[in-house]
Order: C-alpha cells, then sequence, then structure tokens
C-alpha cells in the first residue's frame, strides 16, 4: 500500500477553529508567533501552513488535528446561542469559550466511539413543541422515562440512557449555569457547569436544560437566576420534574407534619437530599403545593445569608465525573478492543498518556486487583 | 516475531504505548538516545512531555540526550491520511508514516489483534513490542 490520497488542511476549519473561540487573527499570531498575514493566507485557502504551525494552533484552538483535515459541522452555527444579558458568545470569558470548544469536542468523540463500537445511542427523546405546561410536559416525560412518582436518584444516568449526552465541566463564570443544543449529528447534548452552587443545584441545572431540549428552544447558556419566559419555564419544568407533587406532600407528612408547618433546616435537609435539589428549590416547591406559607423561602434565605458561610469555594468534580460513566466506559472500552490508541484514550479523557495508561491496565484488572482511580 | 538480520540492524520507531511502557519499566534510559537507531516521533515526543512534573528524571535525561525526528514531505502526507483513522492519535500515525517510508520497525505496545497493527500490516511495516525489542533485540544491536 504505497500510494494514498492527498489530504489538504481544510481553510474554513481553520478559521471556523478560531472563530469559535472568537480570537482574532492578531491574537492568534501573538500567541503563536506567526505572522498574521500568513493566518490570514492559511484561512482563505492561498497557502498552508508546515505541520508544526498547525500543531502549533491545533493547541490553541484546542482540537484535534484531524478536525482541520475533515469537514466537520460548523460549530457557530449550532451553537447559534440564545444568549442571555445581551452579551454575545465573543463577550464570554476566553475560558468558558475553552470549555464550549470542549464540550463540542466531547460530543463528537462520543458519537466517533458509538460508531467505532457500533453502539449507537438509542434516543428515547422527543421534542415535544405542542402549547403545553411545564407541569404536563413532566408528567409526560416522566411517564416516557418509565419514572414512577418517586424521586430520581441519578438524573443524569437516566437521560444518558434516554440518549442524552452529558458532560459536567468546570466554568469559572458562576452566572453560566449549564447550555444544551440538539446538534443534527450528536443529537441532544447537555453541557452543567461543574462549579454550579449550591450542592444540588446540578441536577436541577440538568432537568432545566432538558426542558431546553424537548421544547427545542435554540441552543442556549443559562443562568438559572435569569427572569425571561423560556428560562421560567424551563426551572418550573425542573422544579415540577424532579419533585413530584404527590411523593413530596406524602413525605412532608412523615418527615415535618400537617401543611401550614415550617419545616426547621434538618428536615428542609432531608427532604432535598431526597429529591437532590437545594433548600431553596425544595422551599420554592413547598410553597407551590401550598405546604408552608408563601414568603417563606425568602424568609429562609434571609436567614441562611445571616449565617457564615461553610461554602469553601468551588472545587470540580473530577476528570471520571466530568466525562460521565458511559463516554468512560465506552473509551475504555475502545481501547481494551483495540479501536483506539493511547495517544487517543489520553486525548478523549483529557489526561497524560502515562495516568491514561494506568487506567485502561487498572481496567482491565479482575475487580478484587482494581485500584481507585478516580 | 520473524525479525529479519536487515531490521535487527535497522531503526526503530518507538510509537507513544511502547515509549511509556519502556519509561515505565526503567529500561527507556538503556536504549540509545533518540537519534540513529532510535526514532522518536514529534508527536511521542509531546507525549512524554519533558515539561511534566511528572515525566521521571531518566526520560528527561533520555530525550536530551537525542533528538526528535522531523517528517518528511512523503511522511507528512501519509500521517495526514492515518490521523482521520479514529484509532491514531498523532504520535501513532507519525510512527507509522515514519516506519513505513524509513523502512523501520514500529516499535508498538497497542494490541495486536487492533487497528494499528492492522494498519501496519497493511503496509507491510515490521512491528515489534517494547518487550521484544528490549528482550530480543537489543541484545544484539551493535555497541549496546
Amino acid at each position: 500500500m504505497s500510494s494514498h490520497t492527498e489530504h489538504k488542511i481544510i481553510p474554513s476549519q481553520l478559521e471556523e477553529a478560531r472563530k469559535s473561540l472568537a480570537l482574532s487573527i492578531e491574537e492568534v499570531a501573538s500567541k503563536t508567533g506567526i505572522d498574521s498575514s500568513d493566518l490570514s493566507k492559511w484561512e482563505r485557502g492561498d497557502e498552508e501552513p508546515s505541520i508544526e504551525q498547525l500543531w502549533d494552533l491545533a493547541r490553541i484552538y484546542h482540537r484535534s488535528t484531524d478536525y482541520f483535515l475533515r469537514q466537520t459541522p460548523k460549530f457557530r452555527e449550532q451553537l447559534n446561542f440564545r444568549l442571555t444579558k445581551q452579551r454575545t458568545i465573543d463577550d464570554l470569558p476566553a475560558q468558558t469559550r475553552e470549555t464550549i470548544v470542549r464540550f463540542d469536542e466531547l460530543c463528537r468523540a462520543e458519537t466517533e466511539l458509538e460508531n467505532l463500537l457500533k453502539k449507537p445511542t438509542k434516543l428515547i427523546v422527543e421534542k415535544m413543541i405542542s402549547d403545553i405546561s411545564p407541569e404536563q410536559l413532566a408528567t409526560g416525560e416522566r411517564q416516557r422515562l418509565q419514572l414512577d412518582n418517586k424521586p430520581i436518584k441519578d438524573l443524569r444516568k437516566v437521560l444518558t440512557g434516554a440518549g442524552v449526552r452529558i458532560f459536567m465541566l468546570p466554568i469559572k463564570d458562576k452566572k453560566i449555569s449549564g447550555l444544551s443544543w440538539w446538534h443534527h449529528e450528536y443529537g441532544p447534548c447537555i453541557l452543567i457547569n461543574a462549579y454550579d452552587e449550591p450542592r444540588g443545584r446540578r441536577a436541577f441545572t440538568i432537568a432545566h436544560e432538558y426542558a431546553h431540549l424537548v421544547r427545542g428552544h435554540p441552543p442556549t447558556i443559562c443562568d438559572l437566576e435569569l427572569h425571561d419566559p423560556e428560562e421560567h419555564y424551563a426551572n418550573r419544568f425542573a422544579s415540577y420534574f424532579l419533585i413530584p407533587a404527590t411523593d413530596l406532600k406524602k413525605e412532608f407528612g412523615r418527615v415535618v407534619g400537617i401543611a401550614g408547618t415550617l419545616p426547621n433546616d434538618l428536615q428542609l435537609g432531608i427532604l432535598a437530599s431526597r429529591y437532590s435539589v437545594s433548600l431553596e428549590a425544595l422551599s420554592r416547591r413547598l410553597e407551590e403545593l401550598g405546604l408552608i406559607p408563601q414568603g417563606s423561602t425568602d424568609r429562609y434565605i434571609a436567614e441562611w445569608s445571616l449565617r457564615p458561610s461553610r461554602f469553601r469555594g468551588a472545587r470540580g468534580p473530577r476528570w471520571r465525573r466530568q466525562l460521565g460513566e458511559k463516554f468512560v466506559s465506552l473509551t475504555l472500552e475502545a481501547h481494551s478492543e483495540g479501536h483506539l490508541a493511547l495517544g487517543k484514550l489520553a486525548r478523549y479523557l483529557g489526561i497524560d498518556a502515562r495516568k491514561a495508561l494506568d487506567i485502561a491496565e487498572a481496567e482491565e484488572k479482575p475487580k478484587s486487583q482494581k485500584a481507585e482511580y478516580t | 516475531m520473524t525479525q529479519s538480520a536487515q531490521s535487527i540492524s535497522g531503526s526503530y520507531v518507538l510509537d507513544t504505548s511502547a515509549a511509556i511502557n519502556l519509561e515505565r519499566s526503567g529500561r527507556l534510559g538503556s536504549l540509545p538516545p533518540p537519534g540513529n537507531w532510535i526514532i522518536l516521533p514529534p508527536g511521542v515526543a509531546r507525549e512524554m512531555n519533558p515539561d511534566n512534573p511528572g515525566t521521571p528524571e531518566a526520560t528527561k535525561k533520555w530525550l536530551a540526550a537525542g533528538r526528535v525526528a522531523h517528517l518528511t514531505d512523503q511522511e507528512e502526507s501519509l500521517y495526514r491520511e492515518l490521523i482521520l483513522n479514529p484509532a491514531a492519535d498523532d504520535g501513532e500515525a507519525q510512527a507509522i508514516a515514519m516506519a513505513y517510508y524509513r523502512g523501520a520497525v514500529l516499535v508498538i505496545d497497542e494490541k495486536k489483534t487492533g487497528e494499528l497493527w492492522r494498519i501496519s500490516q497493511s503496509y507491510s511495516i515490521t512491528c515489534v513490542t517494547s518487550e521484544e525489542l528490549f528482550n530480543k533485540i537489543k541484545p544484539r544491536l551493535p555497541g549496546l
């Protein structure tokens, strides 16, 4: 096999990679030391970078080399976000843009892994664009996902099983809770800010983003505290979906007592943890169901704000939790079966090749000998 | 493994898996530094990253004592084709391309039934594992 096709660098991919990070040609030039006129020529297709220059660009753009040699779905068209607070994607901090690019790469990788292993995602989720209230939608989705009226122990697992790609990556911009897009190739995808606090809000954010997907809302970067109709709808859906009324009423009676009784913090905590939601989300749902007086949540929040905070700063979850069990196991399986080389395994897992090899080997050992690599 | 006399005295291209395994077994430093006998593709050198605090001192010394290979135009062209295969990352694709055009032996610790061995065989590249390189070939290399 001595002849092979000439694979050119695709100029539009170079431009797309730069623009998806909202970098100007001059910024790339100053980061790489490459002349800006050369960058322009490459993006126009007048000339090609050397392979070493391409590797420099791949590093700056957070893309793998093959990205520049094949046509991929247009990132910016897909991510035509309905941005909040009049911001444009170009206004987002560099770290946020890089995380969104990593999210895009992970969605692409997961799709590629499924193809390699011939394990396509079975998509159970469907868009439900007809006029329907958040409560009706929550009831319908619980039925679709075959959830009864009990709390959902692991929402991420449930939705991943239904065909939604979910990644949890740290975004330092605390105003961003998550984002969602229904990609024409990758399907429904959700990115959750791994720094999202308080505890319990992540499940709420996943449910919130799920509502955007199911409603067919355009790709959205969300700040859950914003009050516009689509955000409000998604919040209400999340509340109904995560905290079913019948179960909450029963549990309230068991844990607190009769309706109208104001629960103490411990009782609120017991209930919030049952549904994996924050104290605030739980309290607002109690108000909505008339189990506690109106305005109680605001009074709780005022009280909590006077207490010394035990919050010691945002801590992102480790890589395994960020990527999710499905992605990690697909990657390790592909490596174990010889479909994926070590370098690619390390790239997909976002870790050093040495650590990737340790993990791959630990994975193949019998369970009794496995070290903890989380 | 069938090893011709020609390939024993020829050069050996390390792929990422082999380089990392040789490092882990403490054998990398006893190989000749990258350059003549041992060819280290740039992508593999990057994976071994001497600037990473986790890189063993012996690896840093070994890398510093030699030189990383550059791809020729022909190698680069084949590398561009191979990188489109979902199995390969930069280091692996470069290692196969370099082994092919240099008539070198590819040292690879990926699964023998896997995609990279299949690709290498389709280019008639002789492949050995790092274990084979160290135990069967290294003792027969002149001057080592």
